[in-house]
């Protein structure tokens, strides 16, 4: 009865969201009030509606109801009840159910929190987020259903959630990240909505904005949360890998970071109305080419779901129809759109175009490299290949430097012109900032590098011009300024710790008996002993390690029993400066055991970074200037009808 | 800029839109069927002599001769063997075959690293950072997967990750047919 009653809901979800589009798009189209009120509405009800399902579908989990397929392959009477809770979207059906949840969500949000919108603009963001969701419920119930029923021959057992998915960082990175990635489809609603009403100022720049950095907080947050998971989990100690699917999440971050500051200028200078749009629609569109990635089975990937072609065909099909449509809107409607005139030399919209540029750039190469082994594949008769970090590295990491010496630039710089004399003066900070960054990896590693001095000379510039003119502006701050210099040293934090610990990370492999120990830098390693441990559903070889004759780490080998899966679990002492990390490795002959000792520093400084620059996105949209001219533009907008 | 060049600029989004859509098509297409190239079916494995991944000794081919041998190309940046690795791992368990190693363009200490973590099913690893021995096996990337017998001429190739099908199918029927 439950699945049933979700699935029902799931539907009369689906009704609603077609009900938004009618609506939505009728009412705006018309200029109707009484129409965008049912569009808000029906996001209520459609929120509601997908709501139930979700919990329903939890439900079924919780109460190991294995006569439902998608129950039955990923859950199991010995999961703790908080794997069972995230084994809902844990796969492909029950993750997209969530997936559509959130779209839902962020109707609702757009429904509720836009009442200072123009009518026509409401309906029309509306109506195109309401038609995102019908696409998206139809490839559910058409293809995914997660209440699907497998009888009369129901299991007593379920398959068991793929044990590297059991796991807190595992729970939290999927919501978020699908948060991010459906956030920017309100992004991209406005875009159709600015093509849709010919009308793009910076009333509609200022109106979008605070959504976007939303998405962007979001999906930085997921991607982080993932990156880490794959640090402690995997057992490697590696934390980025260019994996495609990793890629398909990066492509939508990097175009998201160019959007947010296109629109700066968009709403401040009148600049790059046209190509603020097509940004608000490609980054949505790379998070839905990013979903088809996954879900489709092309690429081969860790995080690929089960492959199925009627599925990848569904999702090709929404991918064409969604961002065909959307850019021949483009094409036929941006010629209306006309940015001012603008002003070059050395100011601030050079910058942030200097800024777009070189993250283009940056998501062309990696989209480039994810694909080309499809094409490749192609042209030669079903050969694979798989691109791999070295490719990215060598383009990607210079790429950023370039940006984080122009990012150095951002406080200081004006509008139309900037004065010649702050650049000369910045630039003594620069050679300070040189001169610290040759010295004090010196000091701390006791080896000189060039790629990590330029990566910290830049952080050490960017730190000290952002501080520079936080202090000038002491007097007359804003959310949003305080925002953006908090971002770019989250920036200049994370590019440091990215170059230290790809530089300077250490490491040793060796066989240990108990008592034997190994050392590394200034650390002793001793391996106390080796004991078996038995939880709820899996065994485990723990390992006992000694650092320095006090503090005590257990790296474990864990063999989950009902998928016969082999995990690692990584012993993790974290510190600001340096992480100390052992995995276990197998058991060699009698009583050794395969070590493996690494020293990472600065580790963590990547993902408090990437915090960090998330939170200061997150705070910009509190900025009083949204609320207080968003009454003004209101006004004017109801005026000049 | 005239109208005409600005028509083609706001069209160029659209246009590399309709690429990578076929791209993404083709992708699909090609995911669906495996075709395996058959050009060196039937021939002698080349010749070659190159390091151990484990140690500084070099390995060459007369060395494996007198037994079958699956040789499998793999890396550690190849996120598609990772796929793969369990069942190498199972055969290797159930000794089925020797399996041979040819690491592929890859730094031994990564190599390294990444058997230790997954376990290693290779009998003898092969070092083949420039990847010359791949250039002669036709090894467009990795994985792929050869099978050689006691005389030294390739009877199976396998490009792609490695399936249980491909497996029971494919190889076990030609192991069982020399036994």
């Amino acid at each position: 009865m439950i699945p049933e009653l979700g699935h029902f809901a799931a539907i009369l979800g689906l009704a609603s969201a077609f009900g938004i589009v009618a609506t939505g798009f009728w009412g705006a189209f018309t200029s109707q009030d009484s129409w965008v009120e049912m569009s808000i509405r029906l996001a209520k009800l459609q929120f509601g509606a997908l709501a139930i399902a979700f919990l329903l579908l939890i439900l079924s989990f919780l109460q190991d109801d294995f006569s439902v397929l998608y129950v039955a392959n990923n859950s199991n009477t010995e999961l703790p009840w908080y794997y069972k809770v995230s084994g809902t979207w844990g796969a492909h059906e029950g993750s997209f159910l969530l997936w559509t949840l959130v779209t839902a969500c962020w109707t609702l949000a757009v429904a509720l929190r836009s009442k200072n919108l123009p009518l026509d603009l409401h309906g029309y963001v509306l109506g195109t987020l309401g038609f995102l969701n019908v696409a998206f419920l139809l490839f559910l119930l058409a293809s995914s259903n997660p209440f699907d029923r497998l009888v009369p021959n129901v299991p007593l057992q379920g398959a068991d959630l793929n044990p590297i998915l059991q796991d807190p960082g595992q729970v939290i990175h999927p919501p978020m990240l699908y948060i991010g990635y459906i956030g920017f489809a309100v992004a991209f609603s406005f875009g159709i909505a600015a093509l849709c009403t010919g009308k793009l100022d910076s009333a509609w720049a200022r109106w979008t904005r605070p959504w976007v950095n939303m998405a962007w907080g979001f999906l930085t947050i997921g991607i982080a949360l993932g990156s880490w998971w794959a640090y402690y989990e995997l057992g490697w100690g590696g934390w980025w890998f260019w994996d495609p699917v990793e890629n398909a999440s990066f492509m939508p971050w990097l175009a998201g970071i160019a959007l947010i500051h296109s629109l700066a200028a968009t709403e401040k200078r009148g600049a790059f109305k046209n190509w603020t749009i097509l940004l608000a629609l490609l980054t949505f569109s790379m998070c839905l080419v990013g979903a088809f990635l996954v879900r489709s089975g092309v690429l081969t990937s860790v995080h690929a779901f089960a492959v199925d072609p009627q599925r990848g065909l569904f999702l090709l099909g929404i991918l064409v129809v969604v961002v065909g449509s959307a850019l021949y809107l483009y094409f036929v409607r941006a010629s209306t759109i006309r940015s001012r005139i603008q002003y070059w030399g050395m100011s601030r919209e050079l910058l942030l175009l200097i800024n777009n540029a070189l993250l283009v750039i940056a998501v062309i190469t990696i989209m480039l490299g994810t694909l080309y082994p499809i094409g490749y594949e192609w042209f030669n008769d079903g050969d694979k290949l798989s691109v791999g970090g070295p490719y990215f590295n060598r383009i990607f990491l210079p790429l950023m430097l370039v940006l984080a010496f122009f990012l150095a630039l951002a406080p200081i710089s004006q509008w139309k012109n900037t004065p010649m004399l702050l650049v000369k003066k910045s630039s003594i900070l620069l050679a300070g900032s040189a001169v610290v960054a040759l010295v004090l990896p010196w000091i701390l590693w006791s080896s000189l590098n060039f790629g990590v001095a330029c990566a910290v000379a830049l952080a050490l510039w960017i730190v000290a011009t952002h501080c520079k003119s936080l202090w000038r502006q002491r007097n007359s701050l804003t959310l949003g300024f305080v925002g953006m210099v908090v971002a770019h040293v989250g920036f200049a934090i994370a590019i440091s710790g990215v170059a230290v610990t790809s530089a300077f990370s250490d490491e040793r492999d060796a066989r240990l008996q108990p008592g034997q120990s190994l050392v590394l830098n200034d650390n002793t390693y001793e391996l106390v002993d080796v004991g078996q441990t038995q939880e709820q559903n899996y065994i485990a070889d723990r390992a006992h390690f000694s650092v320095n004759g006090g503090m005590s780490m257990y790296p474990e080998r864990r063999n989950y029993r009902l998928r016969q899966t082999i995990t690692t679990e990584a012993a993790i002492s974290p510190g600001l400066f340096r992480d100390l990390y052992i995995s276990l490795g197998e058991p060699i002959g009698n009583r050794s055991w395969g070590v493996r000792v690494q020293e990472k520093p600065l580790v963590r400084w990547i993902w408090f970074g990437a915090f960090v620059m998330a939170i200061a996105a997150m705070v910009a949209c509190l900025d009083k200037r949204y609320k207080r001219l968003a009454r003004r533009d209101a006004i004017k907008a109801a005026t000049s009808e | 800029m005239t109208r005409r060049q600005r028509k083609i600029l706001l069209a160029s989004p659209l246009l590399g839109f309709f690429a990578l859509a076929f791209i993404l098509t083709i992708g699909f297409d090609v995911g669906r069927h495996d075709i395996h190239p058959s050009s060196l079916l039937n021939k002698s494995f080349p010749e070659f002599e190159l390091p151990s991944l484990h140690s500084q000794e070099t390995i060459q081919l007369s060395d494996l001769l007198g037994e079958p041998r699956l040789f499998n190309v793999w890396a550690s940046w190849c996120s598609a063997c990772r796929t793969e690795h369990n069942l190498l791992r199972q055969i290797a368990e159930r000794n089925d075959v020797s399996i041979v190693g040819i690491n592929y363009k890859d730094r031994r200490h990564d190599a390294l690293s990444w058997l230790f973590e997954l376990g290693d099913p290779y009998s003898l690893s092969i070092l083949d950072s420039s990847g010359d021995l791949g250039v002669e096996l036709g090894v467009y990337g990795a994985p792929e997967t050869f099978l050689m017998d006691a005389k030294g001429v390739i009877r199976y190739k396998h490009v792609g990750p490695l399936t249980e099908e491909d497996w029971t199918n494919q190889i076990v029927p030609i192991l069982t047919s020399w036994d």
